[in-house]
C-alpha cells in the first residue's frame, strides 16, 4: 500500500508544482474578440447628450489582458470622431466618469458596488462573466459550448441608464 | 536482461525527447480583426485558435454522460482514440489499439478466447460493455466479447472508452468499463475506402484482412455500408495443455477469422443501423464460433426547443460459444444456444437552462435463449428460457463556473434476480490549464442468462468506485493527466466447477478490488506527436476470491501486470512519409502454467516483456488517397503470451515472434 501512496503523492505534486511555473501556454481567452464586441457596443449605442462629448472612456475593472487589446483598438479607432481612452482600475471608486465599465471575471463580486456608484448615470456595465445581466449588468459575455463568443442583454437596465442600443446589434444577443 | 536494458534505454530516450519540447510554446498568429462587420461578430470565438491537441481535447465526448462534454470535463476517466491515431499506429486489429490504453489488458478466458481486464480485474464476463455505433455487442448468455483479428480497425472513426464504471448510465454490463467504437460510416463519411492487411511471421501465416467502407450523402439522407472479411492465426508456437496434449498452433489451432458487415441509413433525426458479425476461432481442442446480428432504430424528436425525446428500438441476436471438438469422433456441435434481446428505450434530454441539463428515461428488454440442439440446456425437458428487465434512469448535469456537477442513478428490475440500484456523483472542471475530476460511482454486473441457468439464485455483483483525476496543459500541444482509482467489488460472481460432482456453478464471493494510478502524457506538434502512459494497480489486501489471487503475492491478481507502460509516436518526414514507433511494456505476470503430479495447478511466471512495434507509411503514393504501410510487430521478439487471469485450467497461449505486416489503404472522397 505504501508504494501507491508514495507514487500518488509524487504525481499530484508534479502536476500541481509544474503548473505553477508554466503559465499562459494553454488555449486562453481571445481578448481581441472581446474588444471587437466592445468596439461594436460603443458604435451601436446612443448615449444621452450629456455623455456625448469628449473622449469615450472605457474603464477596465480588475487586471485583465483585455486592457492591452482595448489600447490597441484605441490606437486605431475612434467613435464618431471621439477618441477612446482606456483606464485599468482596481477599485470601483476609481472608475471616474467612464462611459463603459468592463468588469473582469475576478471583479464580478464588485457589481453591486458598481451599480450603487453608477445609479442612473449613462455608464454601460459589461461583464466578462456570464449571467450577471440577471444581477443588474447591462451586457454579459457568454461563451457557448462551441467556444463562440456571444452576449446577453438586460433591456431594463439599459433603459434605466438611458442607453439606447440599435436593433441591429440587439438582434445578435444570445437568448436562452 | 539485454531486452530489459534496451527497453529501459528506449523509454529514457523518449522521455528526454518529450521533456525537451516543453520549452517551445507556439506563437499566437492572430491577425488584426477589428474591422469585422457586425454580422461577423457571431463568428468570433472566445478563445484563441486551438492547437491540434486542444481540438482533440475540446471535442465532445458523450460516452460518460450521454451529453457531449469536452474530455477534460466529462464525468468519467475517459480515453479517446481517433482514426488518425489508429492509422499512424498501423493497428492490425483492435487489440493493438486497446492494449495501449492505460489500465486495459488482454487475457485468455477458456479455449484461447481473449477478453479484457480492467485495472487489474478480469472483466471479460459481463463487466465491460462493448458497443459499435452505440449498439451493445456483448453476447447475452455470458455477456462476453472476444478479441483478436476481429473488428475492422481501419473502419473506425473514433473510440471512446470509459476506464471506469458505466452502470449508472448503461446498466449491468458496464461495471468496470465501456468501449464505444464509432465507425466512419456512422460519422457521415462521404466517400469510399478500401483497406487490406497482410501479415506474415517468419515461416508462418499471421493474417490477411480486407475491408470496404462507403458512405454517401443525398440531402437529408445519409447511407453507409462496410464489409470486412479476414483470416488470422494468433500464434505459431507449440502449445502444451494442462492435460498433456501438445500441438503447434500454426497447424490451425489458433485461428481467428472475422466476417463483419455494418450498414446504416440516416434521414434527418432518424437513423437505422444493422450489424452482422461472424467470428470463427479455434483452440488446441475446439472450434468456437460467435455470430451476432443486431439492428437498431433511433429517432431524436425535438418536442420543444429545449426538450428532445429519443425512442430507440434494438434487436439483438447472438449465437455465442458455438463449439465442437476438432477430432472426427466428436465433430458435431456440442453447444448451440441462441440468445435474443428485444429492447426498447425512451430517453428525454431537457436543457432547463444553458447550464443545466436533465436526462431521464426508461428501458425495457426481453431476453430469450433457445437451445437449438435441444440438449435440454436449461434443465430437464427445457430448451428455452426468457427474462424481462425494466429500468429507470436519470442524470442531472449542472455546469457551474466553479465546477460541473453530475448526479445520476439507474434502477433495474430483473425478473430473475430482482432489483439493482446504482447512483453516481461527479465533480469536474477545467480552470485554464488545469483540470480535475472527482468521481464516485456504484456499478453492478447483472448475471447473464447462463449464470442464472447454472445458479438460479445468483445475486448481482456490486462495485463502488472512487476516482480522482488531475491534469495540466503545459503548452497548447502538451497535456499531462493522472488519476487515482479505488475499486471495491462485493458479491463477486465467479465460475466454479466441482470435480467430485462434475457440476458447474456460479457463486457470489465476498469481496475483491484494486486500487492504482494511471498517468498519460500527450504531445501533438505539427510534424510529430507522441503519447506516453503508465498504469499501476495493486489488489486490495482483503480480497477473498481465491481464483484471482497469486499465492504469496497479495498485491497482484493473476495474469495482470502491476505495471504497464505504453508509448505511441508518429513522426512525419517530408510531406507524406511517417515513422510510427510504439511499445507496450508489461511487468512480470503470474499465471497457472501446468498441472503437477497430483493434478494441482502450478503457479508460473511470465517475465516482464516489452513489445515494440515499428510502422512506416507513405501517403498519397502515386495517386491521392493511396497509402502504403509496412510494419514490424514485436520487433524485439519477446514473449507476449496471453495468460488466464484466473485459475481456469488453461496454460497461457504462447505468443512470440515478429510479425511483418503490409497495409494498403485507398480512400476516395466524393
Amino acid at each position: 500500500m505504501k508504494s501507491i501512496h508514495q507514487l500518488s503523492i509524487i504525481i499530484v505534486f508534479l502536476i500541481l508544482s509544474l503548473g505553477s511555473f508554466h503559465q499562459g501556454f494553454a488555449q486562453v481567452s481571445d481578448y481581441k474578440a472581446y474588444s471587437i464586441f466592445i468596439y461594436n457596443f460603443t458604435k451601436y449605442t446612443n448615449y444621452p447628450a450629456s455623455a456625448s462629448n469628449g473622449d469615450f472612456v472605457i474603464a477596465v475593472l480588475g487586471k485583465s489582458k483585455i486592457t492591452e487589446e482595448l489600447n490597441k483598438m484605441a490606437a486605431q479607432k475612434n467613435i464618431n470622431g471621439r477618441k477612446f481612452k482606456i483606464n485599468e482600475v482596481e477599485e470601483v471608486g476609481d472608475i471616474g466618469s467612464a462611459h463603459m465599465v468592463f468588469v473582469s471575471s475576478g471583479k464580478s463580486g464588485a457589481l453591486d458596488d458598481l451599480k450603487s456608484k453608477i445609479k442612473q448615470l449613462p455608464t454601460m456595465i459589461v461583464t466578462e462573466r456570464d449571467g450577471l445581466v440577471k444581477k443588474g449588468a447591462h451586457l454579459s459575455f457568454v461563451v457557448l459550448e462551441n467556444q463562440s463568443l456571444r452576449f446577453e442583454i438586460n433591456n431594463e437596465a439599459l433603459e434605466h441608464n438611458s442607453l439606447n442600443m440599435s436593433k441591429s446589434i440587439l438582434a445578435l444577443a444570445y437568448k436562452e | 536482461m539485454q531486452h530489459k536494458f534496451v527497453a529501459s534505454r528506449s523509454v529514457l530516450l523518449i522521455a528526454v525527447t518529450l521533456l525537451a519540447s516543453v520549452a517551445s510554446p507556439a506563437q499566437d498568429q492572430a491577425n488584426d480583426t477589428t474591422n469585422y462587420s457586425l454580422d461577423g461578430l457571431i463568428e468570433l470565438k472566445a478563445t484563441e485558435k486551438a492547437s491540434a491537441l486542444q481540438e482533440a481535447l475540446n471535442q465532445g465526448v458523450e460516452v460518460s454522460s450521454k451529453k457531449a462534454l469536452n474530455s477534460r470535463e466529462s464525468p468519467g476517466i475517459v480515453s479517446t482514440i481517433t482514426a488518425e491515431d489508429i492509422r499512424h499506429l498501423g493497428a492490425r486489429d483492435l487489440m493493438d489499439v486497446l492494449q495501449l490504453v492505460p489500465g486495459l489488458e488482454f487475457g485468455q478466458d477458456v479455449e484461447f478466447q481473449i477478453g479484457l481486464s480492467v485495472r487489474g480485474n478480469w472483466a471479460n464476463e459481463g463487466k465491460v460493455l462493448m458497443m459499435i455505433d452505440g449498439i451493445e455487442i456483448n453476447e447475452t448468455l455470458y455477456q462476453t466479447t472476444q478479441f483478436g483479428n476481429r473488428f475492422p480497425v481501419d473502419q473506425i472513426a473514433r473510440i471512446e472508452i470509459i476506464r471506469g464504471p458505466g452502470s449508472a448510465i448503461y446498466g449491468g454490463t458496464a461495471e468496470y468499463g465501456v468501449v464505444n467504437i464509432i465507425t466512419k460510416g456512422n460519422s457521415r463519411m462521404d466517400g469510399v475506402a478500401i483497406a487490406g492487411t497482410y501479415g506474415q511471421r517468419i515461416g508462418s501465416f499471421a493474417r490477411r484482412n480486407i475491408g470496404l467502407t462507403a458512405g454517401k450523402k443525398w440531402g437529408h439522407w445519409h447511407v453507409d455500408a462496410a464489409l470486412f472479411k479476414g483470416e488470422g492465426n494468433r500464434s505459431d508456437q507449440d502449445y502444451a495443455s494442462f492435460y498433456g496434449s501438445q500441438v503447434n498452433l500454426a497447424d490451425g489451432y489458433a485461428k481467428m477469422d472475422p466476417t463483419h458487415l455494418n450498414v446504416g441509413v440516416k434521414y434527418k433525426s432518424a437513423s437505422f443501423r444493422a450489424i452482422y458479425d461472424y467470428y470463427e476461432t479455434t483452440s488446441s481442442e475446439y472450434k468456437v464460433d460467435y455470430g451476432f446480428f443486431t439492428a437498431q432504430f433511433k429517432y431524436e424528436y425535438k418536442l420543444m426547443k429545449k426538450l428532445t425525446l429519443t425512442p430507440q428500438f434494438t434487436y439483438i441476436n447472438h449465437l455465442p460459444w458455438y463449439y465442437k471438438h476438432h477430432f472426427e469422433d466428436f465433430a458435431t456441435y456440442e453447444y448451440r444456444v441462441r440468445g435474443e434481446r428485444y429492447k426498447a428505450n425512451l430517453s428525454a434530454s431537457y436543457d432547463i437552462s444553458r447550464k443545466l441539463n436533465l436526462i431521464f428515461g426508461g428501458e425495457y428488454f426481453n431476453d430469450r435463449a433457445v437451445d437449438e440442439l435441444e440438449y435440454e440446456n436449461f434443465g430437464e425437458g427445457i430448451n428455452a428460457i426468457a427474462y424481462n428487465n425494466y429500468s429507470l434512469f436519470a442524470q442531472g448535469l449542472f455546469q457551474h463556473r466553479i465546477a460541473n456537477i453530475t448526479l445520476g442513478a439507474r434502477y433495474d428490475y430483473h425478473s430473475a434476480f430482482g432489483a439493482a440500484f446504482v447512483p453516481r456523483a461527479a465533480l469536474t472542471k477545467r480552470i485554464d490549464n488545469f483540470h480535475f475530476k472527482l468521481l464516485y460511482s456504484q456499478a453492478y454486473r447483472a448475471p447473464g442468462i447462463e449464470n442464472l441457468n447454472l445458479t438460479p439464485d445468483i445475486k448481482p455483483e456490486h462495485s463502488a468506485v472512487a476516482e480522482l483525476e488531475l491534469g495540466y496543459q503545459f503548452t497548447p500541444e502538451m497535456l499531462l493527466s493522472s488519476n487515482l482509482f479505488h475499486i471495491r467489488t462485493k458479491d463477486v460472481i465467479v465460475y466454479g466447477f466441482d470435480v467430485a460432482t462434475d457440476e458447474e456453478s456460479y457463486l457470489n464471493y465476498e469481496r475483491m478490488g484494486t486500487q492504482g494510478i494511471e498517468v498519460e502524457y500527450k504531445i501533438k506538434k505539427s510534424v510529430w506527436n507522441a503519447s506516453l502512459s503508465y498504469s499501476f494497480y495493486q489488489a486490495l489486501s482483503d480480497n477473498t476470491v481465491e481464483t484471482f489471487q497469486v499465492e504469496g503475492k497479495d498485491q497482484l491478481n493473476l495474469g495482470a501486470p502491476a505495471h504497464k507502460i505504453g508509448f505511441i509516436g508518429s513522426f512525419r518526414l517530408g510531406k507524406s512519409f511517417f515513422i510510427n514507433p510504439s511499445l507496450v511494456h508489461r511487468s512480470v505476470r503470474y499465471t497457472y502454467t501446468a498441472l503437477d503430479e497430483d493434478e494441482n495447478a502450478v503457479l508460473g511466471q511470465l517475465a516482464a516483456n516489452t513489445q515494440v512495434n515499428m510502422y512506416v507509411h507513405y501517403d498519397d503514393l502515386w495517386v491521392d488517397g493511396l497509402t502504403l504501410g509496412f510494419g514490424v510487430y514485436n520487433l524485439l521478439d519477446q514473449d507476449a503470451s496471453l495468460p488466464q487471469h484466473y485459475d481456469g485450467g488453461f496454460a497461457p497461449i504462447p505468443v512470440k515472434g515478429r510479425e511483418f505486416a503490409l497495409k494498403l489503404v485507398y480512400k476516395l472522397d466524393f
